[in-house]
């Protein structure tokens, strides 16, 4: 579905992405998780051609997605507030995500039952601009505006941060579903090992910009993750105190 | 930050502001230092103190309505104080008190200080010279304290303007029929100060009572919920609009970004100012029966009247969605559906724009035809053109700040941008009339616009062939808060 060859991002002459080669299969569920600063948005706005790589191709369905713009008929995405529109009221814009992706106002309308208890009734009919929600609701708004649309291709970053718990949990079974459902290749970024383990098939570790673990989870990958990040911890901690 | 350029970029743009402002200090201390020759010429046969002393009413109200407009609130910079241990009496007091850098408050060191000082202690005591400065500076401060109290409970809305003007007309000409005239209470108070220099205790009492007033006013106020203002959706102008959303992709895009335009400050004052403004640039034109011979005013009118939203609008055209760029970037959106419903938004609002100024008629009908002309011109060349240059603003502009005095998001692009636009068609113009005649002139002009309407699917395509070319800086230069 997705793949990367040699792509490589500098910015004033550090190397912040350098992945030689990543295949990620349809219907598999991918997790990035990184230390700050390790490449993983970077990455995923190399995928969704928001910044030029400095060698190397992302192809989606065998096309460089440089060259055309058929991918965003069947990828979603939310990475950040530069996604939302914060003049309009929730509603305004799943209408308008909907018209975008050629959904009627009634098809729309059918999600919000689906997204009801993700929504907690702090969403919708709140007379409320996007921009003055809070930051947890906002990501509710974008999160659900990516998935709205059945992509083949989600991608999101940071999903589970500024949510409170019974929306992680509930996002968690939501992503579940969805993958299943629909075959959808879903590439999740984190910090968070546990949410991040419980979702994705496969775990991604970068460091840096490289790629140094490519795992299937399994029982085990939890306590490996937690193992590599806690030595990096304490690596750090040592040189503080040096 | 390395992958900031910020500084740089804006360093051009500053320097020339800076110019500007120096400019016009030397323009105003220049005023200043020959008030008295001024108030001389003006030729009232009575002395300049008693000319000026007329006047000095008038001089504070206008100040005051600039600072309606331009003057900002100081709030932003106290929310992270608020859980210091810094105590609620010195944040407001800290609050006051930065109001009082507004250049407006050093206006009258420039304008009356060298007449106090030069001209004054010539006829009357230095300590009544004195006491009349002091007497300006303390209105001017309770004209800056007044202002910030009324500004901290409302903002500028369309019927304020209006309000304002009306009572303006209404002041002014009470003043010229003799029913009720300001200067006549103007003379007579600072008057009254030059003789018995204590009246200077009433300006400082209004200015220490707006002061206190604004110091109670923000201590009881200091809570984050009130520094912010929420706007509550509103369901008018667009909600009519809403029509749109059958005609596909395209009429959501422009249905959104309808929204867009009236619901930020930045754009709503865009639209109150510019399209009044431009629609009444022909009365100050066209009333003098000279510019009606001189075919190259007229033209340049005729762009102006009807390419006003054109122009204010299409500049910034695809800055003002510079907050969610990326959405647009990555959502399901071909760049060409994109640039043509940028294309409607600009040529539509042109088009209507221009039946406004029909009634121009009336100072000829070579007026009309002048306008109808460039009037295609705009759709045909201009608009086009403007979708071709959006590619070379890449600043990201926050829509929640007024425009005024508001530089944020303007790079020094947006004046070059300015040249083709309103240049073009007169260094063309004035070719023609070089070589035929002013009508033949004026329907070459008109068929050059229809052209560009025949072909504006191209233009168009053209247009977004080049920003996809420029759009990881454009977007990277967005990004950039």
């Amino acid at each position: 579905m997705i793949k990367v060859n040699n792509l490589k991002k500098i910015y004033g002459g550090q190397t912040v992405l350098n992945v030689p080669t990543i295949t990620i299969g349809k219907g598999e569920s991918f997790g990035l998780v990184g230390n700050n600063g390790a490449g993983k948005t970077t990455f995923f706005r190399l995928i969704l051609d928001l910044i030029r790589a400095d060698s190397g191709e992302v192809l989606s369905k065998e096309k460089d997605v440089t060259k055309t713009e058929d991918w965003k008929l069947y990828t979603g995405s939310y990475l950040d507030e530069g996604f939302l529109i914060d003049y309009l009221s929730p509603e305004e814009y799943f209408n308008f995500v909907g018209k975008l992706n050629g959904l009627s106002r009634g098809e729309v309308e059918q999600f919000f039952e689906i997204f009801k208890e993700f929504f907690n009734n702090e969403i919708l009919s709140k007379k409320k601009y996007i921009r003055d929600l809070s930051k947890g609701n906002q990501k509710k708004v974008g999160i659900t505006a990516a998935l709205m649309t059945k992509p083949e291709i989600l991608i999101l970053d940071e999903p589970f941060s500024n949510i409170d718990p019974s929306s992680q949990f509930q996002l968690k079974k939501i992503l579940k579903g969805y993958q299943q459902e629909n075959q959808m290749t879903m590439l999740i970024s984190s910090h968070d090992l546990n949410h991040v383990t419980e979702v994705c098939q496969r775990i991604v570790v970068l460091h840096e910009g490289e790629v140094v673990h490519d795992l299937q989870t399994n029982e085990n990958t939890l306590k490996e993750l937690e193992a590599y990040f806690a030595v990096k911890g304490e690596g750090k901690g040592m040189m503080n105190d040096e | 930050m390395f992958r900031s350029s910020f500084w740089q970029k804006n360093l051009v743009l500053n320097i020339v502001i800076g110019i500007f402002l120096l400019l016009m200090l030397t323009e105003i201390l220049f005023i200043g230092l020959f008030l008295e020759q001024i108030l001389l010429k003006s030729g009232n046969n009575v002395t300049p103190e008693i000319a000026l002393n007329q006047w000095l009413i008038y001089y504070f109200l206008i100040v005051f309505m600039i600072r309606f407009f331009i003057q900002e609130l100081p709030t932003m910079e106290i929310s992270p104080l608020l859980h210091l241990p810094v105590d609620r009496r010195r944040i407001s007091l800290f609050l006051n008190y930065r109001s009082l850098l507004s250049f407006f408050n050093f206006l009258p060191f420039l304008l009356f200080l060298p007449f106090a000082i030069q001209y004054l202690p010539a006829h009357y005591s230095a300590f009544t010279a004195f006491s009349w400065f002091l007497a300006l500076f303390f209105f001017e401060m309770s004209s800056n304290f007044l202002l910030i109290r009324i500004k901290r409970k409302s903002t500028v809305t369309p019927s304020i303007i209006l309000i304002l003007i009306a009572i303006a007309i209404v002041v002014l000409l009470l003043g010229k029929y003799d029913v009720f005239s300001l200067s006549v209470i103007s003379g007579w108070y600072f008057g009254s100060l030059l003789l018995q220099p204590v009246w200077v205790i009433f300006p400082i009492a209004t200015a220490g009572f707006f002061f206190w007033e604004n110091f109670r006013y923000t201590r009881n106020h200091l809570y984050l919920e009130n520094l912010t203002k929420k706007a509550k959706p509103t369901e008018n102008l667009s909600s009519h609009l809403a029509g749109l959303e059958n005609r596909g992709k395209i009429g959501a895009l422009i249905l959104q970004e309808v929204k867009l335009l009236l619901r930020n400050k930045r754009s709503k004052q865009m639209l109150m100012f510019s399209i009044p403004l431009l629609l009444l640039y022909g009365l100050f034109f066209y009333p003098d029966a000279k510019n009606l011979t001189r075919f190259i005013i007229l033209d340049f009118v005729g762009v102006f009247i009807s390419g006003g939203f054109l122009i204010a609008y299409g500049q910034y055209i695809l800055a003002w969605e510079s907050c969610h760029f990326d959405f647009i970037l990555a959502s399901n959106i071909q760049t060409e559906e994109f640039f043509r419903a940028k294309y409607y938004l600009m040529t539509i609002p042109t088009f209507l724009l221009f039946l406004l100024t029909i009634p121009y008629v009336y100072f000829g009908i070579n007026i009309l035809f002048i306008n109808f002309v460039f009037l295609f011109y705009n759709l045909g060349v201009n608009a086009p053109l403007l979708l071709f240059m959006a590619s070379f603003n890449r600043k990201r502009m926050e829509l929640d700040r007024g425009q005024m005095m508001n530089h944020q998001g303007i790079g020094i692009n947006n004046f070059l941008n300015i040249i083709p636009i309103l240049l073009f068609p007169i260094l063309l113009s004035l070719l023609l009339n070089a070589f035929f005649s002013n009508t033949v002139s004026l329907w070459i002009i008109f068929g050059i616009g229809i052209m560009g309407i025949i072909l504006h699917r191209q233009f168009i395509n053209l247009a977004a062939s080049f920003f996809k070319k420029n759009r990881y800086k454009i977007a990277s230069g967005y990004r950039n808060t």
